[in-house]
């Protein structure tokens, strides 16, 4: 349904795409992951002519989205799209963002226009809001509104610009579920996304972009299991794992707990699982004789549902703990009651205990 | 009772009260006795007038405050504010019947031939002018008029010979110079200079009309073409000779000294240190004969609804040009941005006076557009640079995503303007806007300097002929500011329509 060939972009000196050939089909839903700042949103934006391509040639059915003659608003009628910042109209009522594309420019009767709005609204579950204005709804509201918003106009494919990346973890979900429940029913979709966990389980295929080009598709289990080259491994590592590094005693622990939080919030984590590895943490700092160099690593096995802690610190040989060991009795209980298994090993000059922590369901 | 002073001063109001304060400040003045006590003094005067240069000349020492008009000058020497006045002789009867407490120091300063004035490369009007003088006299018409309006102290227009069909006269007066010369009665003009001017036009078969400008405007006027000749008569002073052609002496005109009675040397007591004669009188009275008396109500409702046209067609043409403006000034040709930023820029440089006098002096000299409209479109143009920019400056403030979903969405990127940013900003602008039509509204009471009537020239009027500020300034401010408020909330009205019921908290209008 969309076909897009030799895609180039270039912002005055910087080239942000260098060449993009992909073809999406209609009912896949594709998502676009891959670091910041690698045109992930350019190409979806280039998919509706919000950025005007330098060169290449995009297909939407048979249609030449840049040839002149082409009718691109006509085009984009087709085309919902979802914006990180929802960007619901400011002057409207929910009622009346989502009828003024299909009253405007569908030519739809407004009561009927507001019938089918208000069933949409109650898809995306916010019957009660249709009457309230954008700036009464929280983040998570207003991008389901903007779903709806799209879905009026009975498109043929949405794109969809991060958008969770602007909620409050809280409000994640809520727009995913939604998300999720469109992919179900057979809607076609291209998703640039940061969640990684939501990507793997609903895309039909992922685009890892790295560079200006897809560097790496095929289905989530592959991309997220074994990618088969280095920089999408190194993505995936990456993503999967937090690693910490701790200098000095007066660490900052409000920012370490942010990035384990952000970590959480990444995965999908439950609350109390998040919370469980917060105190962890912080236990294990507390324990340790020294902290002028102790290493954390968080990784997340999706799998087994299960994250690993690693704690690394240089140091004497000691099992902070070990039972009846330098541990007070209340750290080592609270220690115990939160994980699964602790191991101890000594790797040269450092002391490496691994907690396995499962994720609360 | 010195110690009471200040109280019996602070009661009059601001206006009054703040040419009184002079008083206070100034040490005891010395008694006058003569023109020899001109040379240090304080003297009042209309600017442009013969007296201008005739003191300048005599007494280069004195302190010269010029007026815009008649009135002014006679309330500055009436409150003290000035210690003389020069005059014409024929006017202090006039003046004297409403401020009594005036009185005349010297009878004649100076005397000085007057006449009608044409320009200078004038070849018809000035000899037909001359000739229509000359049959006038050799009737007797002459003599009577004279006997009619400076002996008789009359007040109406006789029975005048009708108003031809011709190509229209144009003739400046100076309606605030007061009778007998010239003054509005019932919403007309009347007066000595009127009865010639209308008699003038007869002779000619020509229809008349009279264009009302102060003094000192009325060589402009004649030169830029705006008027074909002045029918104010006017002194022959070196000065004007250069700039115009006079016609044949008509009349000798006598300046007189006038002041206040108890300045005069001999003066029994400082019972007249009341700052307006008209303060004495009953309020009713002053009211009665400001508002009632010659249908002066009738001024002031008349100005009322030009100062409403005005500001009605101004506001309208300001805000579409501002629009058109800011379209300019927001476009993707940077000539087009260019110019809109240069309009701008000058229309927010220079005053709306003088905006207002250049485009009726100098663009429109030798069209005969109606003032009104020439007013509308200054204050249009004006209001326009203004609008322009809190129009740019709210569409900017709408955030650039609105635009974007709208296009998205399906909209081309003027429908998007049009349904989804242009509500917004102009929901974002009407507070600011509301500002700016008041503020243009109250603009408007300069127009009196391109000879329209509006309500301020009204209060102008009425002031030169009962020489009584207090009155019609309070009317004038009061009718102002029953309007000012008037569009405040009809502005508001607007602006409550269009906010959400849960954002009109904190909007500061009252739902």
């Amino acid at each position: 349904m969309i076909t897009v060939r030799g895609l180039r972009k270039r912002f005055g000196d910087l080239e942000v795409l260098k060449g993009v050939d992909c073809e999406i089909r209609k009912g896949e839903v594709i998502s676009l992951i891959g670091p910041s700042g690698t045109g992930k949103s350019v190409f979806l934006r280039c998919l509706n002519l919000l950025e005007r391509p330098t060169a290449g040639e995009i297909l939407i059915g048979d249609q030449r989205l840049l040839d002149p003659a082409t009718d691109v608003p006509a085009l984009r009628r087709r085309m919902g799209m979802v914006f990180q910042h929802f960007n619901l109209y400011a002057h409207l009522t929910v009622l009346g963002n989502i009828t003024l594309g299909p009253v405007r420019l569908l030519g739809r009767e407004p009561a009927s226009a507001a019938a089918r709005a208000r069933e949409l609204l109650a898809l995306v579950g916010l019957a009660h809001k249709a009457d309230a204005y954008p700036d009464q709804l929280s983040g998570g509201q207003k991008q389901r509104v903007a779903i709806a918003r799209c879905l009026a106009m009975d498109p043929e494919i949405i794109l969809f610009d991060e958008p969770t990346s602007a909620l409050d973890p809280t409000m994640v979900s809520e727009v995913l579920a939604v998300i999720r429940n469109l992919a179900r029913d057979g809607m076609t979709m291209v998703i640039v996304t940061h969640e990684m966990a939501f990507a793997e389980a609903i895309s039909t295929r992922v685009f890892y972009m790295d560079g200006g080009e897809i560097h790496e598709e095929g289905p989530p289990a592959v991309i997220f299991g074994q990618p088969r080259r280095p920089l999408t491994q190194a993505f995936i590592r990456r993503i999967r794992r937090l690693t910490l590094q701790i200098t000095d005693d007066a660490y900052d622990l409000y920012a370490l707990n942010a990035e384990i939080e952000r970590f959480g919030a990444r995965h999908v984590l439950p609350p109390r699982t998040t919370a469980d590895l917060l105190s962890l943490v912080e236990e294990l700092l507390a324990l340790q004789p020294s902290r002028v160099d102790v290493r954390l690593e968080l990784a997340y096995a999706e799998r087994d549902a299960r994250v690993e802690l690693v704690c690394s610190a240089r140091g004497a040989p000691v099992d902070v703990l070990a039972a009846g060991g330098a541990a007070d009795d209340l750290a080592f209980r609270l220690i115990r009651g939160r994980t699964e298994e602790i191991r101890y090993a000594r790797e040269g000059e450092r002391n490496v205990t691994t907690l396995l922590v499962r994720a609360a369901r | 009772m010195p110690s009471l002073r200040p109280f019996r001063l602070a009661a009059r109001l601001l206006a009054v009260g703040l040419l009184a304060a002079s008083i206070l400040v100034a040490a005891e003045p010395a008694p006058l006795r003569g023109l020899d006590d001109l040379s240090r003094a304080r003297i009042a005067l209309v600017a442009g007038s013969s007296h201008d240069e005739h003191v300048a000349r005599r007494y280069p020492q004195a302190q010269v405050l010029q007026f815009k008009a008649t009135p002014d000058v006679v309330l500055a020497v009436s409150t003290g504010k000035a210690d003389v006045a020069f005059l014409a002789l024929e006017s202090v009867r006039e003046i004297f019947r409403t401020t009594p407490n005036l009185a005349i120091l010297v009878p004649e300063a100076y005397r000085s031939p007057m006449g009608a004035a044409f320009r200078p490369d004038d070849a018809t009007l000035r000899p037909a002018y001359n000739a229509f003088l000359r049959h006038l006299r050799e009737t007797g018409v002459y003599d009577a008029m004279r006997e009619r309006w400076f002996k008789d102290g009359a007040r109406d227009l006789p029975q005048l010979p009708p108003r031809g069909q011709g190509p229209v006269l144009r003739l400046g007066i100076t309606a605030s110079k007061g009778l007998p010369w010239t003054g509005v009665r019932n919403g007309a003009f009347t007066g000595f200079e009127v009865e010639l001017a209308e008699r003038f036009a007869a002779s000619l078969g020509r229809p008349l009309e009279l264009v009302d400008l102060d003094v000192s405007g009325q060589i402009a006027a004649l030169a830029s073409g705006r008027i074909e000749g002045i029918a104010c008569l006017l002194v022959m002073t070196e000065e004007r000779r250069k700039r115009v052609a006079f016609s044949d002496e008509l009349i000798a005109f006598v300046a007189c000294v006038v002041t206040r009675q108890d300045r005069v040397e001999g003066a029994s007591a400082p019972a007249a240190a009341t700052p307006a004669a008209q303060a004495a009188l009953p309020l009713g009275q002053r009211i009665r004969a400001n508002l009632v008396e010659e249908g002066r109500y009738r001024l002031i409702l008349e100005g009322l609804f030009v100062t409403c046209v005005i500001s009605v067609l101004a506001t309208l043409f300001g805000t579409v040009f501002g629009g058109v403006v800011c379209a300019g000034r927001m476009s993707s040709r940077p000539l087009l941005r260019r110019a809109a930023a240069i309009y701008i820029w000058c229309l927010r440089g220079v005053p709306v006076l003088v905006v207002l006098m250049i485009i009726y002096y100098v663009v429109f000299a030798s069209f005969h557009v109606s003032p009104i409209l020439v007013a509308a479109v200054a204050f249009g143009l004006n209001a326009a640079a203004y609008i322009a920019e809190m129009l740019r400056s709210a569409i900017q403030s709408v955030d650039r995503g609105q635009l974007e979903a709208g296009v998205a969405g399906g909209f081309t990127r003027a429908q998007a303007f049009r349904l989804i940013v242009l509500p917004q900003a102009l929901r974002q602008v009407l507070p600011v806007y509301k500002g700016e039509v008041i503020s243009l509204f109250k603009m408007t009471s300069v127009v009196g300097y391109i000879a329209v009537q509006d309500i301020t020239k009204a209060g102008d009027i009425i002031r030169s002929r009962t020489f009584d500020a207090f009155i019609p300034l309070l009317v004038t401010a009061a009718i102002y500011l029953v309007l000012a408020w008037l569009i405040a909330w009809a502005l508001e009205r607007i602006e409550l329509r269009v906010t959400p019921p849960h954002q009109r908290q904190g909007t500061g209008v009252a739902p």
